[in-house]
Formats: structure tokens, sequence, C-alpha cells
């Protein structure tokens, strides 16, 4: 069968090897000397720059095919088979798949090369490349997974090595902490995942339970049911990708090691939630008010994050912000059934934000692990190469036309304005004024006015090479990745959107050219205002940071989202757990057993009166024994 | 007798059950502490060995007791010595086999003082657990399920922690009054039975509805101590903490099984109606289990106590599977019963290995370790994933299994369930951060030494079977999809048996 290969397995297996390789050279040189700095690298490379190549094979050969049976599949073996359950270890490739491919893997590749650089004298290099290769294979399994089960492994990897790379740093307790936080928020949300996986199971799961089948018995599915499912398979997405409610682990996630950020925390895994959606568009686009729900969330996630992102000190909490109050924009596109837009999102926002964060990272790299930007300034001159390529990132991510980001956040915009979500495209808009202000305001401190800390400004260099090429090729594609889906009042006619067509379920409404412009009018025009009052505020050389009182005082401090979730379920989590643990457990649950072991002391103790041990009172019973028995015998024998 | 499947060759179950016993009397003789540990290893490894005809001459298209052997034993009471195998008891024997070796590789240096006498209660121990999943005979069953209590109680009350007397003496007392009224049970059937003790021929009789409640409460109340469920659970964090690191794993692999694997002999197949009448109760009672089990998990500080109560969450599971009465739940729950005698098994070895280096199973004493002992940081991670149901490990297929069948049966029922898998994580996870991690405050551990290669030896079996079980249990389902089928043909067979006679009844 020509949709049959057998080379997809190739694609998360390389990375997978690379990581059970590195690790066990790690383990065994951990006590001893360890291997040069230099073979990890090749090793750590090799296995990302193969699948790079593969994922082109695999977009090659699905161009080959006719535009309504795009697709290539591998079963690898069967996984489960149970009754009803039949799942089997195996991999799907459509145009979806196959673009979240292709910029997976090149970024990944990027971010492989230039972690060789940062991670440089790290002593715990090899373990550092194992956990990112093994980052990279569950990744491509979550891509390529030919059903929901196969996804959720991938889904759950990606999750285990984020937290293993939070927690990498781990002399900090923080840290750790930090990383046990996303697993366990993760954790919740996957609880939506598992439960809006079986219900879609037990829904339609007996004709099969690969994407294929599912999409060809989606009709079956009753209305209450999918909305059940949606929702809570998007549950499963705002822990992942970091939406309200479950969007408060992102931000601590910046403990890990800046490419870890870049890869794991702004360009892959987080976009997995928004894969999802797209992924199951033949239900959601079923559930129209499972979209409104999504947009919603998504929406208001993204202006959330954007207030917070405008009151942040710590370079990377700032992009962490941006990165949340993005994915909220691509929740948006998804949520208003424009799921080619928000595809689109997610990938031109995987270059300008892992960009961003290199950038970023390029920054602290040469400051000694500095990351308040209150404590930076005037970089322009010292980080040339940095500096440009951090202005593409910021244009792009601000929305400035004609910058990727420009053409797929105005898409999500219009779509949002087109389909009749009227208020949905009001607060984008207001987000991306936000955006271009917060964007720029980092970015005026940073590399303009005056250096506020003279003597790390004296030692700030430019990074090597193997840091700064990866930053000009992803440059590059900050630049350019927007005009693979111009739209056509620009004169281009959605390239992207085509070629992903036929995975998703999508209808295109139909609407005045007006509107259009209407929308890409006020888009430019948020842009503008943004870093009009960004460049008023924080261009001058004395820029200082503002001292917040208020409301602003009150969003510096997140709005104590955090502090809230504490008290409100971590405290009373561990107090139950205590609670049982020391008073239940033992007097409760234990009680009757103790009850039971007294009472047989207590037996014990009344017949022990009676053994005294004296001779004399054992005379008297015996005494009192024969009397007994004496008078039984003669009263039987009638004397 | 169409149950019995009498294969050729040497009778390998009784070379099972009796080697072991033999390898204890000779150890009698000797006086070489040494020699003491290579001849139970040697005992126990080729036990192991001679396991493994029996799974490659085990016929799995064939639901019938295989490899049995009959002998007549005390004929005034027709009590016959009969053994068998079947899919629901293949996988839990080879565990047990297969465990054995590594419980005498984990106390190589752990135990120190009457070593001869430690290996003596292990190998009675494994002839008495090898005998309780082949007996066909309830005599049998009974002498050797009570059998099992005296060396367990020795391994706790001699080479046991500080409050050893007061822990061996609640698991003693605890479980052996659970089964006294098993006792009276067998002998109700017995009578019944036309005399019989003959375990086939007790199953799938129409015995009154009352009889079958009662039966089913002295069963109940016999394997939920064992398994245990909750609230029967309280002398298991006792035994567990004070049990020296083989005790613990045999403990927790294998004779915690020994409660599920009664639902699945006898319960079920002897006493159905009682089973669908008692079983809300039952699957209330689990889902409570994964609960507590988890909450209490995550407030304890000592690391053997947390392990234990993760247990008695991941029990829990087991007899939701057994209970919602499917094909998923059922082979899920055989399979999750494995797979936690591997996990957990694998879990207490690791602590193990930190208690003989520091002394002590306080997560905060063991703050740090991982900066010292990478390797072991390695297992103890695998491990910890695993009993937290990562997708890709063994318990991840187990716990799906179940909760798909439990999905079927009520989805209620499935929701309730769930909260354990992050509750599960959330304990681990404690316990990795405090143990591999740890903060910049520790204690020193720069004196420790990583793992030696008898501990690496030790671990990784159970390592390649986290992974094995995990990406195929395929291997492992075929041996027990023909049992479990059969075993639930017959429960429905008889339901709508029972169902017609009480309709006819009604009209």
């Amino acid at each position: 069968m020509e949709h049959t290969v057998s080379y997809l397995v190739l694609i998360p297996l390389l990375p997978l090897l690379g990581a059970l390789l590195m690790g066990l050279m790690y383990l065994v040189s951990c006590k001893g000397k360890a291997f040069p700095e230099k073979i990890y690298g090749i090793i750590a490379c090799i296995g990302p720059a193969l699948t790079f190549i593969l994922a082109l094979k695999v977009y090659f050969g699905l161009k080959g095919l006719p535009e309504d049976s795009r697709y290539l599949v591998q079963d690898v073996f069967t996984w489960i088979k149970v009754g009803d359950l039949d799942i089997s270890m195996g991999f799907f490739a459509d145009p979806l798949s196959s673009l979240m491919l292709l910029f997976v893997t090149l970024i990944g590749t990027l971010i492989h090369v230039y972690s060789v650089g940062y991670m440089a004298k790290d002593e715990n290099f090899g373990k550092f490349f194992a956990y990112l290769n093994l980052f990279l294979g569950s990744m491509l399994i979550l891509v390529l997974g030919s059903s929901p089960v196969v996804m959720f492994v991938g889904w759950e990897g990606v999750g285990l090595c984020s937290y293993l790379l939070i927690s990498y740093y781990s002399t900090e307790t923080n840290n750790v902490i930090a990383g046990n936080k996303a697993f366990i928020v993760n954790r919740i949300g996957d609880l939506g995942f598992v439960l809006g996986m079986s219900l879609l199971f037990w829904a339609i799961g007996s004709g099969g339970f690969d994407y294929m089948s599912l999409r060809a018995n989606a009709e079956q599915i009753g209305p209450g049911v999918g909305l059940a499912i949606c929702l809570l398979l998007f549950v499963g997405a705002t822990g992942k990708s970091a939406q309200i409610p479950l969007y408060v682990w992102l931000p601590d996630a910046m403990a890990g090691p800046t490419p870890v950020s870049a890869l794991i925390h702004a360009a892959t895994m987080v976009t997995a939630g928004v894969y999802m959606v797209a992924r199951f568009s033949f239900i959601y686009a079923e559930v129209p008010a499972a979209g409104t729900v999504v947009a919603w969330i998504g929406i208001l996630t993204a202006l959330l994050a954007a207030i917070f992102g405008c009151f942040q000190r710590d370079i990377k909490k700032i992009l962490a912000y941006s990165t949340v109050s993005q994915l909220g924009y691509m929740f948006a596109g998804v949520g208003v059934a424009a799921y080619s837009a928000g595809i689109f999102h997610v990938f031109t926002h995987a270059f300008f934000k892992a960009l961003l964060f290199l950038g970023a990272g390029s920054v602290i790299y040469a400051l000694h692990h500095e990351q308040d930007i209150w404590r930076m300034g005037g970089l322009k001159n010292k980080m040339p190469i940095t500096y440009w390529t951090m202005l593409i990132g910021c244009l792009a991510l601000a929305g400035c036309p004609p910058f990727s980001g420009f053409f797929s956040k105005d898409e999500i915009l219009f779509m949002a304005l087109a389909s009749g979500h009227g208020g949905v495209w009001l607060v984008g808009v207001l987000v991306a004024a936000m955006t271009a202000f917060y964007t720029f305001r980092m970015f005026f401190v940073v590399f303009h006015g005056k250096p506020r800390d003279e003597h790390a400004y004296e030692h700030a260099h430019e990074s090597p090479k193997v840091m700064t090429v990866p930053l000009i090729v992803l440059a590059v594609g900050a630049c350019f990745a927007g005009y693979l889906n111009i739209p056509s009042i620009f004169g281009g006619h959605l390239g992207v959107s085509h070629w992903l067509a036929p995975s998703l379920t999508e209808h295109h409404p139909h609407v005045s050219v007006w509107l259009e412009v209407l929308a890409v009018a006020t888009s430019i025009a948020a842009f503008g205002c943004g870093i009009f009052f960004a460049w008023k505020k924080f261009y001058v050389a004395t820029a200082e940071e503002p001292f917040y009182t208020g409301l602003a005082n009150f969003a510096y401090n997140k709005f104590m989202v955090d502090e809230l979730y504490h008290y409100l379920l971590v405290v009373p989590y561990k107090l139950l757990g205590t609670a049982i643990s020391k008073s239940i457990e033992p007097f409760v649950t234990d009680g009757p057993v103790k009850v039971v072991v007294w009472l047989y002391g207590a037996l014990a103790n009344a017949f022990k009166v009676v053994q005294v041990g004296y001779v004399r009172v054992y005379a008297i019973y015996m005494v009192i024994g024969l009397s007994v028995l004496s008078i039984f015998i003669s009263r039987s024998l009638n004397l | 007798m169409d149950q019995l499947l009498i294969n050729p060759g040497p009778p390998l179950l009784s070379i099972l059950i009796f080697l072991p016993l033999a390898g204890a009397l000779f150890l009698l003789l000797v006086n070489n502490e040494n020699f003491a540990r290579y001849w139970t290893l040697a005992v126990t490894g080729i036990a192991a060995l001679l396991s493994l005809p029996i799974l490659t001459g085990f016929d799995r298209g064939s639901a019938q007791f295989q490899f049995v052997e009959k002998h007549a034993w005390i004929e005034t009471l027709n009590i016959n010595y009969v053994v068998g195998v079947d899919g629901i008891s293949l996988l839990l024997l080879l565990m047990t086999t297969f465990i054995m070796p590594f419980c005498v590789l984990a106390s190589w240096t752990y135990i120190k003082t009457r070593v001869q006498s430690f290996m003596i209660c292990l190998l009675i121990m494994e002839s008495a657990m090898v005998g309780v999943f082949v007996a066909l005979d309830f005599v049998l069953f009974y002498i050797l399920w009570e059998a099992m209590l005296i060396p367990m109680y020795l391994l706790i009350g001699i080479w046991g922690g500080p409050r050893k007397i007061y822990a061996s003496i609640k698991f003693f007392l605890y479980t052996l009054a659970g089964s006294v009224l098993l006792l009276v049970g067998i002998i109700w059937l017995y009578i019944t039975n036309n005399y019989s003790f003959f375990i086939p021929d007790m199953m799938w009789q129409h015995y009154s509805v009352t009889a079958q409640v009662l039966l089913f409460l002295a069963f109940f109340l016999a394997f939920a101590i064992k398994v245990p469920m909750f609230p029967f659970h309280t002398w298991l964090p006792a035994a567990h903490v004070e049990a020296p690191t083989a005790g613990s794993v045999i403990l927790a692999s294998i004779l915690l099984k020994m409660g599920t694997y009664g639902f699945l002999r006898f319960a079920l197949p002897m006493t159905p109606e009682a089973t669908v009448m008692m079983m809300p109760y039952v699957l209330g009672l689990s889902i409570a289990g994964i609960i507590y089990g988890g909450f209490t998990a995550l407030a304890q500080s000592d690391m053997k106590k947390l392990i234990a109560y993760s247990s008695v969450g991941h029990m829990g599971f087991v007899t939701l599977g057994i209970f919602v009465l499917n094909q998923q739940g059922i082979e899920g729950a055989i399979l999750q019963m494995i797979n936690h005698g591997v996990t957990t098994g694998a879990l207490f070895l690791c602590v193990g290995m930190i208690y003989e280096r520091t002394h002590s199973r306080e997560l905060l004493s063991a703050t740090g370790v991982g900066q010292y002992m990478p390797v072991f940081v390695t297992f103890l991670g695998f491990f910890s994933l695993s009993s937290f149901g990562f997708p890709g490990t063994n318990s991840f297929v187990g716990e799906f299994m179940i909760l798909a069948g439990t999905f079927e049966y009520s989805i209620p029922l499935a929701l309730a369930a769930i909260p354990g898998a992050v509750l599960a994580a959330a304990y681990m996870l404690r316990m990795l951060q405090k143990v591999v991690w740890g903060g910049t405050d520790n204690p020193d551990q720069s004196w420790l030494t990583d793992l030696n290669v008898r501990e690496i030896v030790t671990l990784t079996p159970f390592l390649i079977f986290v992974f094995w079980i995990g990406l195929s249990p395929q291997h492992f389902l075929d041996l027990m999809q023909t049992s479990v089928t059969n075993l639930l043909d017959n429960f429905t067979a008889y339901s709508s048996q029972y169902m017609a006679a009480a309709d006819l009844i009604v009209r």
C-alpha cells in the first residue's frame, strides 16, 4: 500500500536512541573521568539533524500523494489488545503533523547546536543532552502518534522531560519545587486528557481508535457527549499549554537552562495543546459551544499574561508571560474554528520565540547569569548580532508588518472577526497593543539607554559562533516564515492553510474585503500605539524601574494567583494528608483493631484477678471446689 | 475431571514446591554463613529456571488446569494432594519463583545475624507461596495459606527494625483472624459438595443465595485483609516498615497478591450471585482505598511507609479491576498484580539500599543522595515513574485497562478513581524531590558509594520487566486471556441461568 511506509518510526527513535546512549555514557562515566564534551555534542546533534532530514522526506512524500489522501502510516506492533480495546503502537503523518514535524525538528536541531555552546563546562553536560534528546523523541511521538493513546505517551514524555530539565540545576531547592509544580499541574490537566480520551473511546472506540477511524466515525457522537469530550480534552490542553486556570507553572519553569526554555517552554511542548485541538478538529468543528469556550479562555489568558508581562523584571519571565499570551492567541484561533490560523501562529511563534529566548540566553550568558532587565542596559554596541536578531524577534512578536508574527496574528484576529466573535477580536486587538508595549519595554531597557550595572557591562561580550549562528538562522525564519501564508488581500494565496486543509475540518467564511482591511488596519494601529508608548517611556537613557502602587503593584505581584492556589489547594491537600495519617489512620481506621486488642486484654485482666499466686488462696479454691464436688456427688448418688 | 490437563514429563509443580523445602532442610546441617547465601541463591535460581518449562509447555489456548498432579493424601477425609496452574495463576507463580533469587541477593549483606535461619525462612516461604498459587485442594490451600505466616512472622520478628515485635504480632494475628472464617467456609463447602475438598468441583454450583452471601463474607474477610483493602490495611505499614528488605519485597510483591488471587479463584466462581450483590460495596472500598492510600502516602516522611500506603492505593486499582467484572478490568487487574509486584518490589529494594548505607528510612536523612549516587537515582526514578503509571511503563498499561473496564461499567466510578493518578504523581515526586534532588542544606552525603555490581544486577531485571510489560504487554496478556474469558463466560452463563430461574419463580 502506498500509504504504508517504514521510516516514520525512525523519527522519534533516533533521538530516543541518542538519549539512551548518552544516558548510559553519562552513568558509566559519572564516577570517573567524564567523556569529552565534543563527543556528547556530536551525538546530541546528529539525531535531531537526521530527524529533520526525515521530516523533509515525509513532507515530500506527502506532497507526492493526491491532495484528498495525503497521509502516511506505519504500525509498528500491537500494543494493547483486550476485548474492544485494540491499540497499536503506530505512527501517522498527514499535512498537519508534517508541518509540526518540520519546525520541531528544525528548531530542535538549532537549539541542540546552540546548547553545545551555552552549556559548555557544565558538570552534567552529558545528562543535559540525554534529557534534551529524550524530549525531542517524546515530542515527535506526540506529533506522530497514530492514536490518542500513543499521543498520550509523547504527551507525558514531554512533561517528564520538562520536569527533569526545570529541576536541572538541582542544588537550588526552588528549582526542584518549580519542576514538581510543573509536573503536578500538568498531571491535573492530563486527567482531563485521559477522561476525554476514555469518553471518546466509550463513544466511538469500538470502530477503531486511530485518528482515521475516529474521524470517519465522528458523526456518531451525540452533541452532549461531543461537548464533554471537547471540554475534557481542552482541560488537558490548558495544562500542557499553560492556559487559565493552569498557566501558573510556566513562568516558574523558567528555572531551567535557557535553551530548555526556548525549546520546550516556548517553541514546541507548550504548543502541544493547540496541536491537539487542531488534531481533533473533526470533533471541535461539530460543537461550536466548545469552540467558544476555548476561544474565550484563550483570549482571556492572552490578556492576563500580557498584563503580567508589562510588570515583570526578569527577562525570561517577560518572555514566559509573552509565551502564555501568544498561546492564548493560538487557542483563540482554534476556538473560532480557524484551525489553520492557530497552527500557523504555532509555526511562526516557534521561530520568533525560540529566537527571543536564545537571544535572551545570549544576553544572560554575556552578563554571567544576570536576568534582571533593570540591571542591564546599553548592550547594543557590545553584542551587535544579538541586538539585531533580537530586534527582528521583537518586531515579529509585536506583530509588526511584514515580519512573521504579523501575518499569523492578523489571520487569527481577522478570523475571529469574520466568524462573528467580535468580543474576542476586540480583546485581541487590545492584547496586540500591550504585546508591542511590553516587548519593546524589555528591548529598550536591555539594549538601549545607559548601562545600569557598570561592572557587568564592562565584562559583557558577544557570544561564540555556535550560539550566534542559530540566532541568525532563526532570525531569517522569524522574518520570512510569514510569507508562507500570505492572505489574498496582500496578493498571496494562504499556502499553509491550503496545505493543512486535508487534515482539518474547517470552513472558510466568505466576508467582504473591507472587513479584512479593517482588521489589518486596527492590528497595525495597535502595534503602533504599543511601540509608541514603550518608546516614550523606556527609550530614554535614564529610564529606571517605576515604583508600582495600587493596581500596578497588584499586577506586579501577578494578582496573587500563586498565593491563592497555594492556600486554596496545596495547603488543604497537605493538611488532609496529615490529618488522615496523624488522626484518622491510627484512631478511626485502626480503632476497631485496637478496641479488639484492648477487649482481649481486659478479659485477660478480669481472669487474672483470680490467679493471685498465694498458696492460701489456692487452698481456699480447693476447699470450695471439693465441697462443690462432694455436694454434687452426694446429690447424684441420692445419699 | 474435564477441567484438568495432566501434562507428561516430570512433576514440575511438585518439584517447585518441594525443592526449596529440601534446600531448607539441608541448610539445617550447615554452619557456614557464606555457604548458606550461595546455597539459597542456587536453590532459588534453580527453582526459577525450573519454572520456565511450565511457561513454554503451557497451552494458552486452554482454560483447563495444566501440569496437574493428583495423589491421595488423607483418604479417610477425602483430602488429596492436587496441584495445577491455569492462566490466572501462571504469571503469579512465575513472579514468585523469579523474585526469590533477588530477595536473596538483596539480603546478601543486609542480613548479618543468623544468616542460615534467615535463608531457611526464605526457602520455606517460597515453598508455601508456590503451593498457595497451585493448590487445587482446599485443605492443601488452607494449610499453605496459614503456613506462610510463620516464616514471615519470623522474618519480621527476628530481623526487623526497632518495633519488630509489635509489627510481627500485629501482622500475624490480624491475618490469622481473617482466615478463621475461611476455614468454616471450607468445611461448609466440603460437606455440601459430597465430602470433597476438590476446588474445581466447588465452582459454579448452585448454592442458595444466603449460603453464598455468608461464604462470600468469609472469603472477603480473609482476602480483603490480605490484599489489604481499605479499611483492613493497618497491619501493612507497620509490617513493611519493620520488615527487612527481603521481607518487604516478598510481602509487597507476592503476599498481597494472594488476596486478589483468592477473589479470582474462589469468590467469583463459587459465589457469583453474592459477588454481584456485594460488588458495589467492594468497588466503593476500592475507590476509598485508592484515594485514602494516596492522601496518606502524601503525608509520610518514612520512605517505606510511603510506599506501603501507595500499595494500598495500587491494590485498590486491582480490586477495582476484578470487581467491574469485564474482560478489560480483570485482565488489567491480573497484569496490575504483576506490575505492582515488579514495581513496588523494586522500590522496596531501592529503599533497602539507602537504608543499608544511611541506616535511616527518613526522607530528610536521604536528601541530596542523588548527587553522589547517580546510578541509584536513575533506577529509583524509573521505578517511581512506573509507580505512578507513566505511559510506556508497566503500570500504565494495567491502570489504563482497569480504567477502560471501569468506564464500561460506570462512568462516575471511573471519574472517582482517576484523582488517584494525580495523588500518585504528587507523593512519588515529593519523595524524588527530597531524595534525589535535595536542596543546599543537605546532610553531608559525600561519603556515600553508588550501587555495586550485585545491587545493579538485583535491580536491572526489574527495570527490564517495567519496560517489557509497558511496551509489549501482549506477551503477558496472551497467557491469561483464555482463562479470563472462560471465567467471564461461566459467570455470565451462570447469572443468566439464575436470572431465568428467578423470573420463573416470580411468575
